[in-house]
């Protein structure tokens, strides 16, 4: 069964984007949410065996939604995604228990790369 | 490998104007409210989505001026910056700048635009203490904030790492290892892959060196590999296979130990990941499913889509009607009754297309807040600009049309509606003019309206001008009603015979404004106190598509009257026809009416010598206008489908529709008919 993945960004652009990536490559992406509660939410519904997560997000941030799912599920597989300049933020979230982290822009090759990765990680 | 990103140009553009929409709503605010650190927040964020967008674009303009603008945002954060007029009127500035590089995207019209002196401003601004943007690079300079995450995160796990060690270390002997790790070519934040390798090699045995320094490797100062010694009981697969799951990681390579190793200085002893915090945690596991709350999920649909919809629906309808005709004619009950069903499905699912096709008036709203203050600043006005009713809902399309001429109304309620400050302190009004945009749900109509306090239509300037202008003869009466105000102001002509004389503009391009709203089958109209304000106030219809129309025959042809314009109808006699100045008029319940016969409308023959015929009122204000037809067929919903380019230019249609019976009528275009 192709890994289930959730896709969390407050862009619909990125999450588009992401999203073909991923399908392009066999994940299946379950869902998709735009900020940190809804992230939150929607882990706790789907399980998804990986998630995608934006850092700078409305509501509640990718950090803290990090923070929220490794307490709800402390295997979850995160993976950040981040843009320029935002270094600190990255390794505050990788101490949150994020996986990993992909930049901003995307090459699909790195994307896929992290997540397979991450999966097996 | 790069991807084709251009099938996401469209969605882009669509999101940066979006964001581009909501940062300048949120620059007004902080603008009223300089220290609010909730509407910098909400600034900071749309302007980092932008640029994480831009960049995966590759449009590296957008990416670069957003990014400076970062900087000014953070230090306003921070509060090393203050949100002076000046750092408000350059972020207004670079929002213009951001807005013109969209639309030259979206106009691919290759257009250039030049960016460095903003940018120049925006390095100014933050005193350029940061690292200038490197596009091409694509990565971080050294940042040296890694290190202290790093020592913060030692001190937190102090107490608890010694005794979790001892917990995961396997059985197996210890020994010294040195592992050589290959990052990606390309990769980007070398130092944060070189922080994940340590953290997971600190957790599995104890780091003893590192080739280069830490330090280097931290201010990034190696090419793609670097050396870690280590003293662990790991095997070398599994260290391996640990390091692999690091994502730009290509190799990991083990050497002969005794090779030379600078002595690291690791400030700790041991770094635990936050699962060292979590296993207590690890229990609370929340039900799937449980108490989920129910979200609606939406979809984008291209609005050519929805029109096909729309058009699709129409001849639906027009087929329904056909057989409702065939089962009339045939007189089947059976189908008649089948048909009543379908009509009711029908009627629904165009109700549910049209609820599609409904957004919010703010979608065209959000934008004036800045227009209004970039405006009455450079008027030397003070004016408070207040909107209501924004989550009133219209069709997309007329909302696309008529966002221009409400950019026109509100202008003209700044430029010439509020007076100067000095004028209002002399009257006796606040320094502050204020303008009102107001949308409201009237029935079948919405209403937007524009209003202003300011100094009002003068109504002797106007009568003056329409003189001189020809438009009205000086013996005409000199006292004017609101309507006939606005019909001279809204006559074409009438503008440039103002600028004339002088009159503060007042007019100019309100004819534009009029013929708009009326070719949306709405209308315009306005009320004006002198020295107290105007409002002009725009009915609009709700939809476009499908209307009900009276149909009525001439000459044997077929034509549809849209409704909203019809007030009544009657049947006169010809002995009722008087003359006014050599003008047909008939008298209906004391008012005398011009009396217009479709067919010479139309340039058709006509039969003269029926002693009744049916007339049908219409009132399309400030006129009303009884219009003879041969015969009247009933009310009918009509499917608007508009005059291509060949018979656009023709006045006195407004576009064509298939009836029941298949046979093609023209919709009469009121308006310009009586005008």
């Amino acid at each position: 069964m192709a890994p289930t993945v959730l896709i969390v960004d407050d862009a619909l652009f990125m999450r588009m984007m992401i999203r073909d990536i991923l399908s392009k490559d066999g994940f299946e992406v379950i869902g998709e949410a735009e900020n940190g509660v809804e992230a939150v939410e929607r882990y706790k519904e789907m399980r998804p065996d990986l998630v995608t997560m934006d850092i700078v997000m409305p509501e509640m941030d990718g950090i803290e939604a990090v923070r929220q799912i490794m307490k709800i599920d402390p295997n979850a597989k995160i993976l950040m995604c981040s843009a320029m300049g935002q270094q600190p933020l990255v390794v505050e979230a990788l101490e949150a228990g994020a996986k990993d982290f992909i930049i901003k822009p995307f090459q699909p090759s790195k994307v896929i790369e992290a997540v397979e990765k991450a999966l097996k990680s | 490998m790069d991807m084709d990103v251009s099938q996401y140009k469209e969605l882009f553009i669509n999101e940066a104007q979006e964001h581009l929409e909501a940062l300048n709503q949120a620059m007004v605010e902080l603008e009223k409210d300089p220290g609010n650190p909730d509407v910098l927040t909400e600034i900071f964020r749309s302007a980092h989505t932008l640029k994480g967008m831009s960049a995966t674009m590759g449009f590296d303009q957008l990416t670069e001026l957003t990014h400076e603008m970062e900087n000014v945002l953070d230090g306003l954060r921070s509060g090393d910056i203050e949100a002076s007029t000046e750092i408000v009127d350059l972020l207004f500035g670079c929002l213009d700048l951001l807005g013109s590089i969209v639309a030259a995207i979206a106009e691919e019209s290759g257009r250039t635009v030049d960016t460095q002196p903003v940018i120049q401003a925006l390095r100014e601004a933050y005193g350029g203490g940061k690292p200038p943007f490197e596009v091409a690079v694509r990565r971080e300079g050294p940042v040296g904030a890694l290190r202290p995450t790093i020592t913060r995160g030692e001190k937190e796990e102090e107490g608890t790492a010694p005794e979790e060690k001892k917990a995961e270390t396997p059985a197996g002997k210890e020994r010294e290892v040195r592992l050589r790790v290959t990052l990606d070519r390309d990769c980007a934040l070398k130092s944060v892959r070189v922080f994940m390798v340590f953290k997971k090699l600190s957790r599995v045995g104890k780091i003893t060196g590192s080739q280069p320094s830490m330090e280097d490797l931290e201010d990034e100062k190696f090419e793609r590999s670097f050396d870690v010694s280590l003293i662990t009981t790991e095997s070398e697969d599994s260290l391996r296979r640990d390091l692999m799951t690091i994502a730009e990681v290509s190799d990991v390579e083990f050497l002969a130990v005794g090779e030379e190793v600078a002595p690291v200085v690791m400030e700790g002893e041991t770094r635990e990941g936050p699962e060292a915090a979590a296993p207590g945690s690890g229990t609370e596991f929340d039900r799937p499913g449980v108490g989920a709350p129910v979200r609606t999920q939406s979809v984008r649909v291209n609005i050519a889509r929805l029109d096909n919809l729309m058009n699709l629906i129409g001849e639906l309808v027009i087929n329904r009607t056909r057989l409702q005709e065939i089962a009339s004619s045939y007189n089947i009950p059976e189908l008649k009754e089948a048909l009543a069903q379908t009509a009711r499905l029908t009627a629904d699912l165009q109700d549910e297309v049209m609820k599609t096709r409904m957004v919010p008036v703010d979608h065209v709203f959000n934008r004036f807040p800045r227009m209004v203050r970039d405006l009455a600043k450079s008027r030397g006005k003070e004016i408070d600009f207040t909107m209501e009713g924004r989550d009133i809902e219209l069709d997309r399309t007329i909302l696309d049309e008529i966002s221009d001429p409400l950019m026109h109304l509100l202008r003209n309620a700044v430029d010439h509606g509020i007076d100067s400050p000095e004028e209002r302190e002399a009257r006796g009004k606040p320094r502050r003019g204020s303008i009102r945009l107001a949308a409201r749900r009237d029935r079948n109509y919405v209403s937007i309206e524009v209003t202003d306090d300011g100094q009002g239509v003068d109504e002797r300037k106007v009568y003056e001008a329409a003189v001189r202008a020809g438009l009205v003869s000086p013996e005409e009466k000199k006292s004017l009603s609101d309507e006939e105000l606005l019909r001279l102001l809204t006559t074409p002509g009438f503008s440039t015979a103002q600028e004339v004389s002088g009159i503060s503009g007042r007019g100019v391009g309100l004819d534009v404004v009029r013929s708009k709203v009326e070719s949306l089958g709405g209308m315009l109209v306005m009320q004006t106190s002198k020295g107290e304000g105007t409002t002009f106030a725009m009915k609009l219809p709700l939809t476009l598509a499908i209307i009900q129309a009276l149909l009525v025959k001439v000459q044997g042809e077929t034509y549809a009257i849209p409704l909203g314009t019809v007030s009544e109808t009657a049947v006169i006699s010809s002995h009722e026809i008087r003359y006014v100045s050599n003008q047909e008029v008939i008298f209906l319940r004391n008012e005398t009416l011009p009396l217009l016969r479709l067919a010479s409308c139309l340039g058709l023959p006509e039969d003269d010598g029926r002693g009744t015929f049916p007339v049908v009122v219409v009132e399309v204000s400030p006129r009303t206008v009884a219009i003879a037809v041969d015969e009247l067929l009933g009310q009918q919903e009509i499917v608007i489908t508009s005059l291509d380019r060949f018979l656009k230019g023709i006045r006195g249609f407004g576009g064509a529709t298939i009836l029941g019976t298949g046979e093609v009528a023209l919709i009469l275009d009121i308006p310009s008919l009586i005008s």
